[in-house]
């Protein structure tokens, strides 16, 4: 087990209340494999992640429980400065925005040398040729002239190429990405996914990825983990949760898809309602609201977690039954 | 693919390379250059530098020597014969005729008061109230960027403390604490820029604080924090040139601005001490007698109109040709 996360919540304390952004999750990241993490905004997906990162703003963010394990040690009690030698060289992570995620000042060579500098006593010249190494690995054309530009010079997916180099530089065991390709469209969202692919099956790195799109997750990941209102609703290997679907909220996620052999004129499914209000949201199922199947008992307690299978679990009372569930993927 | 193609392919590419290979600051002279304004300025501020300080040197009258029989001799006169009106001297031998103009030749400025060569003096005012102006608009610029920098990007209480601080000061009567400072440590030269740039910084703090508090939470910054860069190197490195743009500016009416105050400290004499000349105290000098002897107020308050209004230009040039996202929208 590279990575165990558990029990671990966290909250925000605002104005109009405390949020509680992560609820109870516990989840386990194996050697070289993909876990997609899937849900709407305002799930807890990329608070999840900021809080592994040690990335979160405190205050107002609050871990209130829980123990991220890696390698031994609790990252939630490393000090600063010890997290700091973690990031970026065990684990990395690169982000959405490729756009805004480099630096308009500064030169790529500056930004990918920057944590080589931090992280190891490279020369100069040995830093240098490890990065143009990685970008020609990356399929970076013309590697030493991207090297000398600016950002601005670049286009998307050369940039988040870029982004994904510089979160390679030191090998690092695990990668987090934090959907790395919603800023891009759709062939050089294929070439970046391709690519994570590959970076996942050459150099044995685990993967993290944090998307809401359910596509993404069933070409690339080996389990899947779907996250509602703070929660883990259903997680699985990816059939479990694309063939063997029991959480109603995965199904509704699943019918929401478009697909190219529906029929021309007819209306997707969405699933009615609006995501929960965190600061409101008690003891109660918090798809209850939305969710066809949910009966009194949903709306008073917290389903405990029920276990399909040795892969397959998920937090409800009344699963949809698997035979119903064969709905094509997207 | 074709021989044409392949040709056109590497065009294409040769271009593109010589592109990349320009530097934020080879495209910052290339634009700055095109910028009439600045580029007058500019040769403008380079002629005044250089006749600053080569001018005194050259000059075969030192600034302080007194030549008392040449008392108030006007630059120009319409008729070197006329009788002397006890306050102005023309001393024939002096000048020549040009027209019908005489023109004085030994002193082309003319002379003030105690017969001191205007010329020698304005040049030598200029070291003064440049190096005045420069040295504490950079004092200022130093501690209102590392202040504001850091109440901006450690935020909450050490903020409020920090911000309130320099609230406080604000609200002192500014001019009033350089003249108490002044008068209780004495004159010295020295303590002229301490005093301007201690009191000048405020607002320096307060515009980098805004910037930094806008860019601390952009992807870049997260990036960089994610990659396990120290708060420190991440405001050294990714924050302060960021807020580039705007400390140029800044810094370009700073230094009028406390060129202005040099010569209202020294007009009301608590600036440079007599022999010792600035803009300001020798229009000071003038000041009872400017109607009988208007060049002795025209060609000090002449040359800092203009070095003042030039260093605006120039400002305004150096934001438009640094900014790298205005690039090609000229």
């Amino acid at each position: 087990m590279l990575l165990q996360v558990k029990d671990l919540s966290i909250e925000f304390r605002t104005d109009e209340g405390t949020v509680r952004a992560v609820d109870n999750v516990s989840f386990n990241l194996r050697e070289q494999e993909v876990l997609g993490i899937v849900g709407e905004s305002g799930s807890g997906k990329s608070v999840t992640n900021l809080g592994i990162m040690g990335l979160l703003p405190m205050p107002p963010a609050r871990i209130t429980s829980g123990q991220v394990l890696f390698q031994q040690q609790d990252l939630l009690k490393l000090s600063e400065p010890k997290m700091r030698g973690i990031r970026g060289k065990d684990i990395s992570m690169i982000f959405q925005d490729p756009f805004t995620s480099l630096n308009p000042y500064l030169k790529i060579s500056t930004q990918l040398m920057e944590v080589l500098q931090v992280h190891s006593t490279m020369t100069p010249t040995e830093a240098r040729r490890r990065c143009l190494e990685i970008l020609e690995q990356l399929g970076v054309p013309e590697p030493e002239i991207r090297f000398d530009s600016y950002p601005h010079q670049l286009s998307g997916g050369l940039k988040q190429r870029i982004m994904i180099a510089m979160s390679l530089l030191l090998k690092p065991k695990i990668l987090i990405a934090d959907e790395p390709t919603t800023a891009l469209d759709v062939t050089i969202q294929a070439q970046i996914l391709e690519l994570l692919k590959e970076i996942n099956e050459k150099h044995g790195t685990s993967i993290i990825l944090i998307t809401h799109d359910m596509g993404v997750v069933a070409g690339l990941c080996d389990r899947v983990m779907v996250m509602y209102g703070g929660r883990i609703a259903e997680q699985g290997v990816a059939d479990d949760i694309f063939y063997r679907t029991r959480h109603p909220y995965t199904r509704g996620l699943l019918e929401s898809i478009p697909s190219v052999d529906i029929e021309p004129g007819a209306r997707l499914k969405p699933i009615p309602g609006s995501p929960p209000d965190l600061t409101t949201l008690g003891d109660e199922c918090a798809f209850a609201p939305r969710c066809q199947l949910a009966q009194s008992e949903c709306r008073s307690k917290r389903p405990s977690l029920s276990r399909e299978s040795e892969t397959h679990s998920y937090e409800c009372f009344f699963p949809v039954p698997v035979e119903t569930t064969k709905v094509g993927q997207g | 693919m074709s021989k044409a193609a392949a040709q056109n392919d590497s065009l294409v590419q040769s271009t593109k390379s010589e592109k990349n290979h320009r530097s934020l600051w080879q495209d910052a002279v290339k634009r700055l250059s095109k910028n009439k304004a600045a580029v007058v300025s500019l040769v403008f501020m380079t002629v005044v530098v250089v006749s600053a300080v080569l001018g005194p040197i050259l000059s075969s009258y030192p600034y302080e020597l007194q030549d008392l029989d040449r008392i108030n001799t006007p630059p120009v006169v319409m008729d070197v014969n006329a009788l002397p009106d006890g306050i102005r001297t023309v001393i024939p031998e002096d000048y020549i005729q040009l027209g019908p103009i005489y023109w004085n030749t030994r002193h082309w400025l003319g002379t003030d008061e105690l017969g001191r060569d205007l010329l020698v003096r304005i040049l030598y005012g200029a070291r003064v109230s440049l190096a005045v102006g420069f040295l504490a608009a950079i004092v200022s610029l130093i501690i209102g960027v590392l202040y504001g920098s850091i109440a901006g990007y450690v935020g909450g209480r050490l903020d409020n403390i920090m911000m309130r601080f320099v609230d406080t000061l604000y609200s002192l009567p500014f001019m009033f604490f350089v003249i108490l400072l002044m008068a209780v440590a004495g004159r010295s030269f020295y303590l002229l820029f301490i005093a301007i740039g201690a009191v000048s910084w405020l607002t320096t703090a307060r515009i980098v604080r805004g910037q930094v508090m806008s860019l601390k939470n952009s992807e870049f910054v997260e990036a960089a924090r994610a990659s396990g860069t120290s708060h420190l190197s991440i405001i050294l490195t990714h924050l302060i040139p960021n807020t580039i743009g705007p400390i140029i500016v800044y810094f370009s009416l700073l230094v009028p601005r406390v060129m202005l105050e040099e010569s209202f400290l020294s007009f009301i004499g608590l600036g440079v001490q007599a022999p010792m000349a600035s803009w300001g105290s020798i229009v000071a000098d003038a000041q009872s007698i400017y109607l009988f002897c208007p060049w002795q107020i025209v060609f000090p308050g002449l040359a800092l109109t203009l070095t003042l209004f030039s260093l605006n230009f120039i400002g305004d040039g150096l934001r438009d040709a640094l900014d790298p996202k205005l690039k090609g929208k000229q």
